[in-house]
């Protein structure tokens, strides 16, 4: 075994010792995201460590019965405790053979778009226009690094997990042996994804509006948010229309919306609590499980009937 | 092969102190907005995980040497760390099997529909007043476990006066998570001691008269003398509540709060710094749990 090869396992165990489940290295030459080397540009390799999102962390919004355990297990608790800690451990393995080694998480309210926003997070945190903090493209830096796919939703899909996971990255000086990249052969294009949004936030053609993708994440939509009472909206004009998920939503009339929907607090760490529960996620999962495609594999599917709806009050 | 043995075997590397696992057929009597069930329908048992607090965090808040430590460490760095790691491996080993695994941490902001009581742990807490069930038969969302009755049903302790658990191994230093499965593991039997003997000790011992022998725990003045509305809180000055018409009744645990006019006093309540995640700063010292500790020592319980 090479010198490379060895600290190259050294590495990945320790990221598996610390929680993560799909380990994947890019050389940088085949970096096709132009920040990986405007962050540092000494990058011979990119580490891509993914970590599951638990399929139990997402059953009690698909029972319609609890919410909280999936924002708080699947989103705060692995972007902020548990890849941050494997980071930090995978990066001192290569600083103890000499290497500099640089981690990259997702900063969740730092970004360089000017009027963007993250779902995830309340939209008034957010820092935009940071074009003096870049940020890696993590889809595309996981694909590059050999992690999976990208499927019409925009999510990463791997053979293990579907498009249940996430993911953080080390850019070093080390030249590691590279993975290969993925061939794509789990997306299908069948739309269920699309199809699943509670606000149409997703066109197959041009990508996710991540105004319209914030405001129905947080739960504008009357028919998949228990926790919308009836009088909400009622002196909108529009009111059907945004409650039923058909309004179309500019950047402003989004963050009006969305300082109305108060009606279920986030987690800690600032995370707004997902009310849709990545819906366009799980009908993902739910069609490659369907299709017998995931490795990993359950004595029970994830769907058992039909998703609930509420009707529009 | 998943079996008790090996999941016992890996809490217990994994950083729990306690492990026991429930049938779920013991959960038959919870309403339905307590009920595992709702949360996996198919679920075969409940494994309830016990994290010790260490016993010199209350110590140091008993001897007034230090009281920030107690909130940092024994609770919020358990709640939102510790335990939340160990349930993500856990959980990941169980569905390594291809079982379900619904983790279950302790929601320590939200009340369920109709819960009137807080967590005087918290900044606030949060009735998730407007919310519906999302087809007939279903429960008012979020179904959120009895996690009392859980560790009972799973064998690990018994329901303490303030509705706390009590453990034969830490006392009431101790907190909880849980996972909700269809794997098919064999059960533990629920604990069937009453560890609490109502000697008193925790009603006594309490500085803002929360608790009683007959009606338990009143949260809400639980939350406001866990703040330090007390005279014995060593950060109490003599600005503190200067002009309040009801100072003296206030500082000597004698009035009663209710929601409104707890909430209406938190912000004079400020002593110490919130925790970054929205806990309050306990400057009660628990001294209703470290009375019962004492207690069950002495008796020979633990």
């Amino acid at each position: 075994m090479s010198a490379m090869m060895a600290i190259k396992d050294s590495l990945a165990a320790t990221l598996l010792k610390y929680g993560a489940d799909i380990v994947r290295c890019g050389d940088v030459g085949r970096m096709r995201d132009p920040a990986v080397t405007k962050i540092y540009p000494g990058t011979k390799s990119v580490i891509c460590a993914a970590f599951r999102q638990l399929r139990g962390a997402r059953r009690g919004i698909e029972e319609g019965s609890t919410y909280y355990q999936y924002t708080t297990n699947a989103v705060e608790t692995l972007e902020e405790t548990v890849m941050p800690m494997a980071l930090l451990k995978a990066v001192a393995v290569l600083e103890d053979h000499g290497f500099m080694a640089l981690p990259q998480r997702r900063n969740q309210t730092v970004m360089q778009e000017k009027d963007s926003t993250n779902p995830e997070v309340d939209y008034r945190q957010i820092f935009r226009g940071c074009e003096q903090e870049p940020q890696l493209d993590f889809e595309q830096c996981a694909v590059d690094c050999g992690l999976g796919e990208r499927g019409c939703s925009g999510s990463i899909l791997t053979d293990d997990f579907g498009p249940f996971q996430r993911y953080v990255f080390i850019l070093t000086n080390a030249e590691l042996p590279a993975d290969p990249v993925a061939k794509p052969h789990l997306c299908d294009h069948c739309g269920a994804c699309a199809a699943a949004c509670p606000g149409k936030a997703l066109d197959l053609k041009t990508g996710v509006d991540k105004w319209q993708c914030a405001v129905y994440y947080a739960g504008a939509n009357m028919s998949k948010n228990p926790f919308m009472p009836p009088e909400a909206f009622l002196a909108d004009p529009e009111r059907l229309q945004l409650i039923s998920g058909e309004a179309r939503l500019t950047p402003a009339r989004a963050r009006a919306v969305l300082d109305q929907l108060f009606f279920y607090p986030g987690v800690k760490h600032g995370y707004k609590t997902s009310i849709c529960g990545r819906a366009c996620d799980i009908a993902c999962y739910v069609h490659l499980e369907e299709l017998g495609v995931l490795k990993r594999q359950f004595h029970t599917p994830f769907r058992k009937r039909e998703p609930w709806t509420l009707p529009l009050i | 092969m998943l079996t008790a043995e090996l999941i016992k075997e890996k809490a217990r590397e994994y950083g729990a102190d306690l492990v026991g696992i429930g049938d779920i057929a013991g959960f038959a009597d919870e309403i339905p907005q307590r009920d595992p069930k709702q949360i996996l329908p198919w679920a075969t048992c409940v494994i309830g995980f016990g994290f010790r607090v260490p016993r010199a965090l209350y110590q140091s808040m008993a001897d007034g040497s230090q009281h920030f430590n107690y909130t940092q460490l024994g609770v919020k760095t358990i709640d939102e760390e510790f335990a939340e790691i160990f349930l993500l491996k856990m959980a990941g080993l169980i569905e390594n099997e291809g079982y379900d695994a619904c983790v279950q941490r302790n929601i320590s902001n939200l009340r369920i529909k109709g819960d009137k009581t807080t967590n005087p742990e918290v900044s606030d807490t949060y009735e998730l007043v407007h919310a519906e069930p999302v087809a007939p038969g279903k429960p008012t969302p979020d179904v959120i476990m009895d996690f009392t009755r859980a560790a009972e049903l799973c064998g690990l302790g018994s329901r303490s006066l303030r509705g706390g658990v009590l453990t034969p191994q830490f006392g009431p230093y101790v907190r909880f998570v849980f996972i909700v499965t269809d794997a098919p593991l064999a059960c533990d039997e629920p604990f069937r001691r009453h560890l609490c003997d109502q000697c008193g000790a925790c009603v006594r011992a309490c500085p803002g008269h929360a608790l009683s022998l007959n009606g338990g725990l009143d949260s809400w003045q639980c939350a406001v003398y866990y703040r330090g509305a007390h005279r014995s809180n060593p950060f109490m000055t003599d600005a503190t509540l200067k002009d309040h018409p009801e100072r003296e009744a206030i500082l000597n645990g004698d009035k009663r709060f209710d929601a409104e006019s707890a909430r209406a006093i938190f912000p004079a309540l400020r002593f110490l710094p919130m925790a970054q995640t929205g806990y309050a700063p306990c400057l009660c010292g628990r001294r209703c749990d470290v009375a019962c500790y004492e207690h069950l020592r002495e008796a020979k319980i633990l």
